[in-house]
């Protein structure tokens, strides 16, 4: 069994551990680099569309003949358009008109669209069948012919317009928000959760819409992306933002006849609209980044 | 025995399953009429391997899932006979811990909430009431006080499990169902948890029903066991009758396979796989697979029957059966280290 | 006996999210022709990522820090992914826990074992990949093999699909082959089969093996040497029935208790106390001396040196030397003062 005697016992130090430091790849300080950028972009959007007045040298409907089409200078940073009113202040304006839009139909229906879809796919059966035909129903008309219709039925205004975006982006998170209730469902913490006693309400308020939070998370940043396009495709229309409110699109719209003698009226509009869109699309893949707990990056 | 606390009667569950777009459904019979007491305060252990019908079993302990017939009477009441309401309260005399550690748990509730939150659903004290039995749940399970603000993945999977331990205590249950509880922690933290859900049933008095693949924590923990094949009990007895004396080939294979295992007795491979519960052999559902199986075992199915005091078998040849020579120690290429006994 | 596999000073590291962890440190281990080598350990000790080390297999946050692979002679470490690729299923197989995940689930069983042949043997004439897949196939006992080739791998029991995964990776007799907890996922009744199945194939064609497990017990039925692994470092390793009779780390010794087995079923377990720390937070001295109940001061300064003796036999315990010299009886579990003298 033991050994009173043993052969020799040799005796040598363990081998120590190496220290490795991480490595610094490229990649590593360029997605740092990436989301520098696009957070900067987004925070100097948004503060300057919080306070417009603070930021424009100018007010964005003064109109002055004797200084139209005039290009980009000290003077007018961006130019000025067909009628003399300075471009840098309209699209300061124009960023916050844009921004307050689509923060609220991305709010709007983003809430709207994760109830449905985390209720019917929690629930299923009949609620889930009906909720989801008019998911497709939604998915299946293009956002612009809604636009049309609507506006045409209830006439011009921010309320409105907000309204039509909403109604034309809600599927989306209904869809997302249901396979991730769908999933969840089967998950133990949820059965054993009904297994104390819990009520349908309770298990969906407390387990199901916290761990669903991330992904919507994500996805309502991106959509901001989304909805400024689609804002600035309506107002660029005329279904949009009515003018004399400053808009992106609807700017873009006006130039189009400058585009060879006067392309800042078109084109800045364009890049910041461009920039904005980026910045929003950067920022939602950071997050998701972030939030994914089983992401790991490559050496 | 007809005092016992938990009574399962005849309980079986069966499911149509359709072959392909235009298949006739045919019936499954996942459990094909299971019958146990349980007295109170003790623990019946259930052993099966796939398509056992363990985890079918266990879903309808807990309510789950809904029997297709049969009853299960837990102090005296029929729980399958029970409304809405009177299940609630049901809810209050039986709680379940899961396998998995990780699903088990909300990850983004703290493990505080996590813990009472059974009493938040039944409107169980107040808050301070609650914190208080939070903190003395932890130290029942042996986690820190400090656990109660942490989330679920700082936490490892033992630890996790003690939590859900934890939560399934908050409303005092008087009888536990353990569905597989340790088959996912790692071995040195098994011991762990095995000895303090041991250590509970004494200080509180629980009645457990453990299921398990694994023989030696069924035999560790129960003071009955049940062996499962094919949605039926193929032996019911004493831990140490099933054990040391076994009376059906299927109890003896199993016992054999954990034996080899760990150096004991030669194994006498048991051939073939288990069959598909769609398609189950007609006579004994072990017959393609027993080393002693005849023509009768292939006609007539045996009826679980009395081989010994407290000792039930569903074999023709239960008590002509040579029994399973096992040696404690020796044999196999290893040898486990005996207890005390054999210290030099 | 000729060393087929020996590896070096392996030292792996991942980058996680909470920064670098080395998940392999300095591992050295070494295989003979013929023999089975276990690797036992429990999660997080790094006894899976030492073999996908091995091998070249590491996933993309993963990097082969330092050491090296010698492979009759030949250095997998140095080798670039072509070279790998010529070793790898040829002269080295390697066996996964869940057969379901690593057989493709579009591809027929025929195709997938065919794909062997065709790739390292470059053999394109449909009869001859089916005579030789229904040659491999009968090798690992799969019944009504020719019939069985057109069928997919869902068509297949776990027990089935791994003989199949068997097969592929026997099929051209390496001389190594890795298996990954092989049966950990298989029902008891089934395990056996297939590790008898392993050994008639490793004596027949001369094979070793290196076998990954957490299961001591099991280790001990089926393989020659051992290996234990705690935190990322090997801590004890040698002949497997000497490492039984007199384990010399308190780890080994905690393992071999806290199993529960149908022998001793009827004592009350020794759990280890506590979990592995976290590969982020290593201590400085020993990574055991939390949970160690012989732990001295000198055990939490000092990681402890490597003691050898006898046949290949070593362990990482400053307690090395007592625990074979008697003075310290590791199953009591009771820490005896270490004398005065003692080599520190």
């Amino acid at each position: 069994m033991r050994d009173a005697s043993l052969p020799m016992l040799r005796q040598r130090p363990a081998e120590p551990s190496l220290t490795v430091l991480p490595p610094r790849s490229s990649s590593h300080l360029g997605r740092h680099l990436q989301l520098a950028i696009a957070a900067t972009i987004a925070i100097v959007l948004v503060t300057v569309a919080l306070f417009p007045s603070l930021f424009a040298p100018f007010d964005p409907n003064a109109i002055s003949l004797s200084d139209t089409l005039k290009p980009p200078s000290p003077e007018h940073w961006f130019g000025t358009d067909q009628l003399g009113r300075d471009l840098l202040s309209r699209v300061i304006h124009g960023a916050s008109i844009s921004l307050f839009v689509a923060f609220c139909a991305v709010g709007l229906a983003g809430i709207f669209g994760a109830l449905l879809g985390i209720t019917a796919g929690y629930l299923g059966g009949a609620f889930d069948s009906v909720a989801m035909r008019l998911t497709d129903i939604q998915l299946a008309l293009p956002a612009v012919i809604l636009a049309l219709v609507l506006v045409g039925a209830i006439g011009f205004s921010l309320f409105n317009l907000i309204l039509v975006l909403s109604l034309a982006n809600w599927a989306r998170f209904a869809r997302v928000t249901r396979a991730e209730a769908l999933t969840l469902r089967t998950r133990d913490f949820v059965l054993l959760a009904k297994l104390a006693g819990a009520s349908r309400i309770r298990i969906i308020l407390s387990h199901i819409v916290p761990n669903v939070a991330n992904t919507f998370i994500v996805l309502a940043t991106l959509d901001v992306g989304i909805i400024i396009i689609l804002e600035a495709t309506l107002s660029f229309l005329g279904l949009g933002v009515q003018p004399p409110t400053p808009s992106w699109g609807a700017m873009i719209a006006d130039g189009r006849g400058y585009l060879e003698t006067a392309w800042w009226i078109c084109g800045i509009p364009g890049v910041v609209l461009m920039l904005t869109v980026l910045s929003a699309n950067l920022l939602g893949d950071a997050l998701r980044d972030w939030l994914s707990p089983t992401l790991t990056r490559a050496w | 025995m007809s005092d016992a606390f938990v009574k399962v009667r005849d309980l079986r569950k069966t499911y149509e399953v359709r072959k392909g777009l235009f298949g006739r459904p045919r019936p499954l019979h996942a459990v094909a009429g299971v019958s146990f007491d349980v007295p109170a305060g003790s623990t019946f252990g259930l052993v099966g391997e796939s398509g056992s019908g363990k985890s079918t079993i266990a879903k309808m302990l807990m309510l789950a899932e809904p029997a297709t017939a049969g009853s299960i009477e837990i102090g005296k009441r029929d729980l399958t006979r029970l409304d809405r309401k009177e299940r609630e309260q049901f809810h209050l005399e039986l709680q379940p811990v899961l396998q998995d550690p990780y699903s088990s748990l909300n990850p983004r509730m703290r493990v505080g909430r996590i813990i009472d939150e059974p009493l938040r659903v039944h409107g169980l004290l107040g808050a301070a009431g609650r914190r208080a039995k939070v903190a003395e749940l932890l130290e029942l399970v042996g986690l820190p006080a400090d656990a109660a603000r942490r989330y679920p993945h700082e936490m490892s999977g033992g630890q996790r499990q003690r939590v859900s331990i934890a939560r399934a205590l908050a409303l005092d249950p008087k009888c536990m169902i353990l569905d597989e509880p340790v088959s996912a922690l790692d071995v040195s933290i098994q011991a762990q948890i095995l000895n303090l859900l041991k250590d509970l049933q004494q200080r509180l008095g629980l009645t457990y029903l453990l299921i398990s693949h694994d023989l030696a924590v069924v035999a560790y923990m129960s003071q009955r066991v049940g062996v499962l094949y094919l949605g039926e009990f193929m032996e019911i007895g004493d831990a140490a009758d099933i054990v040391s004396g076994s009376r059906h080939p299927y109890t003896q294979a199993l016992i054999a396979s954990v034996d080899a295992r760990s150096g004991g007795a030669s194994a006498r491979l048991v051939s073939g796989e288990i069959p598909s519960p769609m398609n189950p052999p007609g006579g004994c559902p072990f017959n393609p697979r027993c080393p002693h199986a005849t023509d009768l075992c292939r006609s007539e199915k045996p009826a679980l029957r009395q081989v010994a005091d407290g000792q039930w078998s569903a074999c023709h040849f239960a008590d002509t059966l040579a029994p399973l020579t096992r040696c404690a120690t020796a044999g196999g290429h290893g040898k486990t280290p005996a207890p005390a006994a054999t210290a030099a | 006996m000729e060393t087929i596999l020996e590896a070096k000073n392996l030292t792996t590291v991942l980058r996680g999210r909470a920064g670098v962890i080395t998940a392999v440190d300095n591992v050295s281990l070494q295989v003979k022709a013929g023999r089975a080598l276990a690797l036992v350990g429990e999660s997080g000790s790094g006894k899976s990522m030492t073999c996908l080390s091995m091998l070249g297999l590491l996933p993309s946050n993963g990097r082969l820090a330092a050491g090296e692979v010698l492979f009759k002679g030949r250095d997998l470490a140095r080798m670039n992914r072509k070279q790998l690729e010529k070793i790898r299923g040829r002269e080295i197989g390697m066996i996964l826990q869940d057969a379901m995940t690593s057989l493709n689930p579009l591809f027929t069983i025929g195709e997938q074992v065919g794909e062997v042949f065709k790739i390292h043997q470059g053999i394109r004439d449909k009869a001859t990949l089916r005579r030789k897949c229904i040659e491999v196939l009968e090798k690992v006992k799969i019944p009504a093999a020719e019939e069985r080739l057109d069928s997919y791998p869902f068509q297949f029991s776990g027990g089935m699909r791994q003989r199949v995964s068997i097969a592929i990776n026997v099929a051209l007799s390496p001389e190594l082959l890795i298996c990954d907890e092989p049966t950990t996922a298989l029902d008891v009744t089934v395990q056996l089969q297939i590790l008898g199945l392993l050994r008639e194939l490793q004596q027949q064609h001369n094979m070793a093996i290196v076998f990954v497990t957490h299961d001591l017990h099991l280790a001990s039925q089926f393989c020659d040497d051992v290996a234990i692994m705690y935190a990322g470092r090997v801590v004890e390793s040698g002949p497997i029935a000497d490492v039984f009779r007199s384990p010399a780390h308190p780890y080994t010794v905690g393992l071999l208790k806290a199993l529960p087995s149908l022998d001793t079923y009827s004592e009350r377990l020794t759990a280890i106390p506590g979990q592995q720390p976290s590969l982020t937070r290593l201590p400085q001295g020993c990574r055991f001396e939390p949970r160690c109940p012989h732990a001295t001061d000198a055990c939490r300064r000092q990681y402890p040196d490597w003691f050898e003796w006898g046949d290949e036999r070593r362990a990482a315990c400053w307690r090395t030397e007592d625990m074979l010299t008697g003075r310290l009886d590791p199953r009591a579990g009771v820490a005896v003062p270490v004398q005065q003298g003692a080599s520190r």
